[in-house]
């Protein structure tokens, strides 16, 4: 029988467990189990916070009562009630002792005091059908055990947020089959970060990769705050057919300090906006490391990814949901 | 048909509805109310995911921010309409409640035309 662990590191976690820890968890577990490299960092079940729902009547009933509602009103004071009583709940004393556990030994194993990032990993993401893209919480840049505590909390909550519901009542996934598991990881100092698609989902042409870049942290291109660069390139033979320059009117950037880590929004300087953040040998280095991916996850894959130097890491791997083909 | 914006384009599909400005959660709100079939939201932040309940009835986003990798262009192709990203606006008329068509163009840029 499997031991059913509440919090396990990434790389111990075997490729049929990972649905316990959810979708990003999975596509992390996934990528690791085929040699990519990903941040070091690890995952919190969801049924942990499973656990914490069947222990509150009240929030399982208020969830029947939105997943029933049609009207916008209901929908509006159930998830300002959900919110509510979320705010009373804390993280079980078991799992906080193994968060514990974990963050020091991950902080021992780090080189340099960057942070780390703690994201959600909710049993419908990232999946085939569903991406929920954007809806729940993901903090970045967290320095310690308590704010690492506190930013799972927050994760957790952010499944029941307004937008978070809304979403799964659009997308008629009953709310009461949600999960959240939690991944937190070290962040990465990225000099250049950036999304991909291994197809080119707009001209539904397989042959084809789509590239977004821009300077530093990721954020800014997923939280569309800024336009970046964009590239196509053609998979076989493999050639860059396209360069686009965006404006990338913003960077993210970490800030350490003696005692915290963070990351500041700030202009981005005008000799880099004018700049390809990317070079030719860079667009191709990771047009191939998308294409393997694809190749060895066997459908075409939505891919977070960020350069620290010339090495590639990969943030997060999903299906594209909006195609019907595989690999 | 009169251009209007330029943008790069999420699906290559041609939508055509009235253009409503979404400014804040209230604005997706008293849209969700009032009824959002076939209008055309227009965002400034792509990261506004809260379009969420009338995203299915909605006939395309058009964002002066953001590109293909973002939540909204992301979440919207999970609905199959077309979100044009990162629009330049090419006009500086008030543009609320008027008729509007997001058209793809080449390469996957993708137009706005005012329907006059």
């Amino acid at each position: 029988m499997t031991e059913n662990r509440d919090l396990e590191f990434l790389d111990r976690i075997a490729p049929p467990e990972s649905y316990r820890y959810g979708g990003k968890a999975s596509g992390l577990v996934s990528l690791i189990s085929h040699g990519f490299h990903v941040p070091r960092g690890f995952a919190i079940a969801c049924a942990c916070f499973q656990e914490l729902i069947t222990l509150n009547p009240r929030i399982t009933k208020t969830l029947k009562n939105i997943n029933a509602a049609v009207d916008p009103d209901p929908i509006l004071q159930g998830a300002e009630e959900m919110q509510e009583m979320l705010q009373e709940c804390t993280l079980p004393e078991r799992l906080e002792l193994k968060t514990k556990k974990a963050f020091t030994r991950l902080h021992s194993q780090s080189e340099h005091n960057r942070g780390y990032a703690v994201r959600s990993s909710a049993n419908i993401e990232d999946s085939d059908t569903s991406s929920f893209a954007g809806q729940a919480t993901t903090t970045l840049c967290v320095s310690d055990l308590e704010a690492v505590l506190s930013s799972i909390k927050k994760t957790w909550f952010s499944l029941f947020s307004l937008e978070g519901l809304l979403y799964l009542k659009t997308k008629k996934i009953p709310l009461t089959d949600v999960r959240m598991g939690v991944v937190v990881q070290e962040m990465v100092d990225a000099d250049v970060s950036g999304v991909m698609f291994t197809v080119d989902v707009v001209e539904s042409d397989s042959d084809r990769i789509l590239i977004d870049s821009t300077w530093g942290l990721g954020e800014p291109i997923v939280s569309g705050r800024i336009t970046p660069d964009s590239f196509v390139v053609q998979k076989d033979p493999l050639e860059i057919l396209q360069k686009r320059l965006g404006s990338k009117r913003l960077m993210a950037i970490q800030t350490a300090g003696s005692e915290s880590v963070g990351y500041s929004l700030s202009e981005t300087p005008i000799e880099k906006r004018e700049k390809l953040s990317l070079s030719d040998e860079q667009i191709l280095q990771i047009s191939k490391i998308g294409i393997e991916v694809e190749r060895r996850l066997r459908r075409p894959q939505d891919i977070e990814w960020c350069l620290e130097g010339e090495n590639l890491l990969l943030l997060q791997a999903r299906p594209i949901t909006t195609l019907d083909r595989e690999a | 048909m009169k251009r209007i914006g330029k943008g790069l384009i999420t699906l290559k599909l041609e939508a055509t509805g009235e253009l409503r400005v979404i400014g804040s959660v209230q604005d997706v709100i008293s849209l969700w109310k009032e009824g959002a079939e076939g209008k055309i939201a227009f965002v400034e932040d792509a990261g506004t995911t809260t379009l969420g309940p009338i995203m299915p009835k909605l006939a395309g986003v058009v964002c002066s921010s953001g590109a293909l990798g973002s939540h909204l262009a992301i979440v919207s192709r999970e609905f199959e309409i077309p979100a044009l990203m990162g629009t330049t606006l090419e006009t500086a008329e008030d543009l609320d409640r008027r008729q509007v068509t997001i058209r793809p163009d080449d390469n996957g840029a993708g137009l706005l035309l005012l329907n006059e």
